[in-house]
Parts: C-alpha cells; structure tokens; sequence
C-alpha cells in the first residue's frame, strides 16, 4: 500500500473529522522569496567568515569554556572542582549563628549538597536540550552511565549562545 | 568517505549527474554502499568536501531543501519574517557544521534536525521575550492570521492553525512532521533522536488535542 495512503489511514483512523480537511497549504511567501534566498545565505555566509573571531578577554575566556564543556571528561572535572569548592564553603561557616540561623548542622548541609549538587546541574543542563529529547526522563529513573550519556548528547546539540547564556 | 571525491575537471560531471537525479523518481538513484543517501545527496556532498566545488555545493544544497525547511519552520512559528530568521540560522549552521556530518544518517534527516532544533529554540526565546513584555496583548491566533497578508487560508485552515499552535512546542514538530511532510516514524526518529514509539504516542496525542480544540470551537 501506498505510504502516504496508510500515514492518512491511521489519521482517519484517530481522528475522521481532521482527515477530512484539505491539507493544502494555507501561508504564502513574499513574490522571488525563494529565488532570492539562496543569494542572501551565501551572502550572510560570505560576511560571516569575513568577521574576526571575537576578541575580546572576556569573550575569550567564555569560548575557552564552553569548549571545555563540550568534552564531557572536562565538564566532569569541572563539575568536581565546583562541588569541592561548594563543599569548602560549607565547611568554612561557623557552627554557630549561620548554622542556626539555617536550623541545619554543617554535616546536614554537607550531605544535602554532596546529594543534590549533580542532580541540579544534570537538570539545569537537561532544561537547556534544545530537542527536547530528556524533557520528560526524570533523572532518578536513569543509571549514571545514561545520564552521562544524556548529557553529553545534549552538549554536543547545544548552541554556543544558549549555553553561553546559561554560563 | 574518500571514494566520493571528485577532482577539479569531473565537477561538471557531477554537476550534471545531480540535475539528472533530480530530475528522476526519487529511488532510482539510491546506491549502495553510503547509508540511505540519495544520488543527489552523495553529489551535493561530494562538492561539498573539495575546496574549489563547496560554495557551489552550499548553493545547491539550499536550492534543494529550502523550501521544504522553509514550510516545515513556517508551520512552527508563523511569522514569515521569524520562518526567514530561522531557516537562514539553520543553513548557516549546516554549513559551518557540515564537515561533521558523517553520513550515517540522511542528509535530509539531518537538515530537518537543525531546523526543528532552530525552530523550537526560537520559540523559546519568543515565549520569553512574550513573556515580560507587557505590550505583548494576545488577539488570538485567528484574528491575528485574518490580518496576515502572508495567510491565505479559509476559517478552517485558520482554525487548524491555531490548533497546532497550543500544542507544546516539540508536539507541534511531530504533528507538522507527520501531518503535513508525511515523513515516516523512521526517520522521525532519527529528526528527534528519540524512539519510533514514543514519536507514534506524542502524534496520537497531538491528534486527539487538536480534534478537541475543533469540538470545542463549534460549541
């Protein structure tokens, strides 16, 4: 049977009422638009390779970091340095007002971070997945092994702006 | 991939071989050896990998998909102006991102995976923007189609087109995907990453909430 015939069968099929419209195309584009497009892609991506890389420091130091977070094993050590440095800072609050004040001991709070910190950052990551693809996985259901993997399908997806913009 | 390069004095050879492609039905130029690619795009690939046939090779490969990207943007975001913006992004970043391509998925699955990865990362920024902007009144759909110029559908179709717009943003992909590009599940699947069931539920779904908004309109 012809493909398009069973794709219109199984609409039929879920929904007669929405198999019955015509599916003809309803928008329009402006007179040449077509004609003209491959023009102004070539032209856009003619001026493109002509601009500099961006120079300053600070755009330096934030391609230098998104680099390093395209290659998991870095994110990883990353991830490591930040959980560390979150650590110390716990650490490093006193054991009186600060810690009374949370109504938490330092041990709980070293505990809630050392739980929590990947989970967090594993799902600030996963709501960045521009395919949408981990949007419903919850990440308790998933191995480490799955959400490593995860991940690193989600940063090689990702665009330089959304993650620069996370950063 | 080396056994597809060409050298300088066979581009004209190439270039005539896509037009023939094109020009027949579309499996007769289906090879073995590369996975699934068609004639014509093994030979817009083949430009593309030499240096002196690449600017050829971008301009014939947005010649070929321009207009099915195009429509498959415009049905997600509406706005010509926005569908332009988008397809623009999206060529340009298969361009620059063309030397990772490996051929182990279609060229055309491949295309419409940045394409819906533009599209619905726009979207989001739109919502965003939508959503702290106080001037950001909304008409309705409908109303806002009756005065595009770039709209010429009847009340249903306009009906249909803001139907599709209250599905969440991936949903919509996979409804516009299906309903009017009648691609398969299988390469569905390979446009989401995600599995040939998964995509048959979310279409389900997508289906059912559109034949409830019609329902709904009528009461």
């Amino acid at each position: 049977m012809d493909e398009k015939q069973t794709y219109r069968d199984e609409l039929r099929e879920i929904a007669p009422e929405l198999a019955d419209i015509d599916r003809q195309n309803p928008f329009r584009v402006p007179p040449g638009y077509f004609r003209e497009l491959p023009d102004r892609i070539m032209a856009r991506i003619a001026e493109e390779e002509r601009q500099p890389v961006r120079g300053t420091w600070l755009d330096r130091q934030i391609d230098l970091v998104v680099r390093i977070l395209r290659h998991p094993q870095y994110a990883l050590a990353l991830a490591s340095l930040t959980i560390v440095l979150a650590v110390a800072a716990v650490m490093w609050l006193p054991n009186g007002e600060d810690a009374v004040a949370l109504d938490i001991t330092t041990e709980e709070a070293f505990a809630y971070v050392m739980n929590n910190i990947d989970s967090y950052e594993a799902y600030d990551l996963m709501a960045l997945d521009p395919s949408m693809t981990f949007a419903e996985v919850d990440l308790m259901d998933l191995e480490q092994s799955e959400v490593d993997e995860a991940l690193e399908i989600i940063l090689d997806d990702i665009d330089d702006a959304t993650l620069e913009e996370y950063y | 991939m080396g056994k597809y390069r060409k050298s300088p004095d066979l581009v004209p050879i190439v270039q005539f071989g896509l037009n023939l492609c094109l020009y027949l039905p579309s499996n007769t130029c289906k090879q073995q050896g590369v996975r699934e690619q068609s004639d014509a795009d093994i030979l817009i690939l083949g430009l593309l990998r030499e240096r002196h046939s690449r600017d050829r090779g971008f301009r014939i490969l947005v010649q070929q998909y321009q207009e099915r990207l195009y429509w498959h943007v415009r049905r997600l975001v509406g706005d010509h102006n926005d569908a332009d913006d988008v397809v623009q992004n999206t060529f340009v970043k298969v361009i620059k991102g063309i030397a990772r391509f490996k051929g182990d998925a279609q060229l055309y699955t491949w295309l419409y995976r940045i394409a819906t990865n533009e599209a619905i990362t726009f979207l989001k920024a739109r919502k965003r923007h939508q959503a702290v902007s106080l001037n950001s009144a909304d008409l309705g759909l409908e109303e806002k189609l009756k005065a595009d110029v770039f709209f010429e559908g009847d009340q249903v179709q306009r009906r249909l087109t803001a139907a599709v717009d209250t599905l969440p943003d991936k949903q919509k992909a996979v409804f516009s995907l299906r309903y009017y590009d009648e691609m398969s599940y299988k390469d569905m699947a390979r446009v989401f990453g995600t599995s040939e069931g998964a995509l048959k539920a979310s279409y389900h779904h997508a289906v059912k909430k559109i034949e409830a908004f019609f329902k709904e309109a009528e009461v």
